[in-house]
């Protein structure tokens, strides 16, 4: 159950192959402190998922919540990655058996079995008008 | 189209009429509600809807003056929120409790303990998280202590407080007045890492730990100094591990018994679910040497199942230890149905002395006593060759619960023992070094069904058929613990 998703209206416009450019704003929710920076991933590809973004972006983080704009991306699928780097090492830190240890998340609030979640769970659809999505951080 | 989603069609189809069909049916909590009047032996299970509680105890008898200190207990607590009911004892929130004597006065306080998962659900208004034997996805879970609900064991170690579960790290509580501190970290890269609710402190002050990561077949190793800081931190590779609840330190090892559970977990099984019992397969004892968390030998006993061990020695090549230990795991599956108000017969659990020969990679197990649970020794017996086992006892019944206490003498096999009768629910007992530096005082909660009240009880560790020494009964109930220490003043 995606309780938590709200995602990019529905595309009227069946522009066939007409990749235009559009905004996608995301909202990150669940922040516990202002520790550090939220950062985003945007793939569009399952191939690259959590390796190599098309996109990423940073914002301040605040508790409770926080928003970011990704500007001028193609129409198309997106699979997102958000994670709060508290301590500002640039890095998503983990324990040693690999257990996410600052807080995270993914589009659809996607969650894997003992593991990330697929490309095709957090896959989400930007219309060529634009949209949104919201990702709360676990 | 199920059921659930078809409600939603409903309400989204939005008319008003169609609101009381959404009214929310639990079969867990309804069984329970149904079952209660005729069952005042479940009611401690309902849970406690308060967020604190604490009274002053009425003594019965009197108290050994000397006997002074706090007996820290934890167990599950909350069970229903929102109109939902857990489906397992186990799921429960912790909720700690520290009995204080002192003067000749015994005071209980209790209190759940603050994790993220207990906020943010308190928070909801209902259940969000999975828990040990009930599947709830309405968050997504971030680590192991998303899920870790404390609520296992109290264990007072070099002047910090931590309340225990398996599955995730160690919850911090202030020793006076049990507010939560937050989650304990031992070291950045250790975080939200399992943390078992059954350490052992050896009488150097060493606490001993492990934890299992389940589906990587895992198992930690920790040790944490008398100081209260990590000592050392291993993992080891063991194939097929499923649930290990307990463990022993010996003078060289540290000594696990694993069960024939075949696992497989898959995105909507529960713990419990993805643990299916295999006779087939043998019981596994897994000797890992203490110094420096290597795999000493894994030898193989008949297909058996333990929650708790008591306490284990090494000499030369040989270990010897004790367990409670069953044909198969219905005592665990009982204790989700007594969730729905149902008790069922399960396989009698005894306490065994279980002897591993390490040379010749063979184990042998005799007999000390039928129908036990909650082993303990004394502190300073742990890891060392010992005289005496406590344990709780019950008869072979369907009834939930144990009924009654004894002392077991490890060699001759002599048992002393005390029977507070069918009508009340007989917690952990735990031994208490006396001042005089000789014997022990055995000390523990019980439920009384007829009155609903929780009585502490002391007895000499001695004479435990002489019946308790004093009592102090509370004016109220308090939920049902699981675990807990005396820490003395």
């Amino acid at each position: 159950m995606n309780l938590f998703v709200n995602l990019l209206a529905g595309a009227l416009l069946a522009g066939a192959g007409m990749a235009q450019a559009a905004d996608m704003t995301v909202g990150i929710e669940g922040l516990k402190n202002a520790n550090g920076q939220v950062l985003v991933a945007v793939f569009d590809r399952a191939a690259d998922f959590l390796k190599q973004p098309v996109r990423v972006a940073a914002v301040t983080a605040q508790q409770g919540k926080v928003r970011v704009s990704i500007a001028g991306l193609p129409a198309g699928d997106y699979a997102l990655s958000v994670f709060q780097d508290e301590n500002g090492n640039g890095k998503l830190d983990k324990n040693v058996i690999g257990m996410p240890v600052e807080p995270y998340g993914f589009s659809n609030d996607a969650a894997g079995s003992f593991g990330p979640p697929s490309f095709l769970d957090a896959v989400v659809h930007l219309a060529d008008t634009g949209g949104s999505a919201t990702i709360t951080l676990r | 189209m199920d059921r659930r989603n078809f409600l939603q069609g409903v309400a989204a189809g939005a008319t008003l009429t169609a609101l009381p069909i959404l009214a929310r049916a639990d079969e867990t909590k309804d069984a329970y509600r149904a079952h209660l009047p005729g069952t005042p032996r479940l009611a401690p299970l309902a849970g406690c809807a308060s967020e604190r509680l604490g009274g002053v105890a009425a003594l019965e008898g009197r108290w050994p003056a000397e006997l002074r200190g706090t007996f820290y207990r934890n167990g599950p607590a909350r069970f229903e929120l929102g109109g939902e009911r857990y489906r397992h004892w186990f799921d429960g929130d912790g909720m700690a409790h520290a009995w204080h004597i002192d003067g000749g006065t015994v005071r209980h306080e209790a209190r759940f303990v603050r994790t993220q998962k207990y906020e943010q659900e308190t928070a909801a208004g209902r259940f969000l998280y999975p828990a040990f034997d009930t599947r709830i996805a309405r968050r997504p879970v971030g680590n192991n202590d998303s899920v870790n609900p404390a609520n296992t064991n109290l264990v007072p170690h070099g002047g910090k407080l931590y309340a225990l579960w398996e599955g995730g790290s160690a919850t911090e509580l202030d020793p006076d007045g049990l507010a939560t501190r937050g989650i304990k970290r031992w070291r950045d890269d250790l975080a939200a890492m399992p943390f078992s609710a059954h350490p052992k402190i050896t009488p150097d002050g060493t606490l001993w730990n492990f934890g299992i990561v389940h589906g990587a077949n895992k198992l930690l190793l920790w040790r944490i100094d008398a100081d209260g800081s990590l000592g050392k931190f291993g993992m080891l590779d063991v194939p097929q591990l499923p649930i290990v609840h307990d463990f022993v330190v010996t003078a060289r090892y540290m000594v696990f018994l694993v069960p024939p559970w075949d696992v497989r977990m898959t995105r909507d099984s529960t713990i419990l679910g993805a643990h299916t019992w295999n006779g087939a397969r043998p019981l596994r004892v897994v000797v890992v040497d203490r110094t420096d968390f290597t795999l000493r030998r894994i030898v193989e006993m008949p297909a058996g199942m333990t929650l708790h061990l008591g306490n284990g020695w090494d000499e030369g090549d040989v270990i010897r230890l004790d367990a409670c230990l069953a044909a198969d795991d219905s005592a665990l599956r009982a204790l989700g149905n007594v969730m729905r108000g149902e008790q069922t017969q399960a396989a009698v659990m005894r306490s065994v002395l279980v002897t591993i020969d390490l040379a010749r990679g063979v184990a042998r197990s005799e007999s000390l006593l039928d129908g036990t649970e909650f082993p303990r020794v004394a502190p300073a017996d742990v890891g060392q060759r010992y005289r005496e086992l406590f344990v709780t006892t019950r008869p072979d019944t369907a009834q939930f619960g144990m009924t009654g206490i004894a002392r077991i003498e490890v060699e001759s096999g002599k048992v002393d023992r005390f029977d507070y009768g069918a009508d009340w629910i007989v917690e952990e007992h735990v031994p208490v070094p006396k001042a005089s530096g000789r014997g022990v005082w055995l000390v523990g909660a019980a439920y009384d069904v007829r009155q609903r009240q929780t009585v502490l009880a002391v007895f000499d560790g001695a004479r435990l058929a002489h019946g308790p020494v004093a009592r102090a009964r509370l004016a109220y109930a308090a939920p049902l613990c699981f675990h807990g220490n005396f820490l003395r003043t």
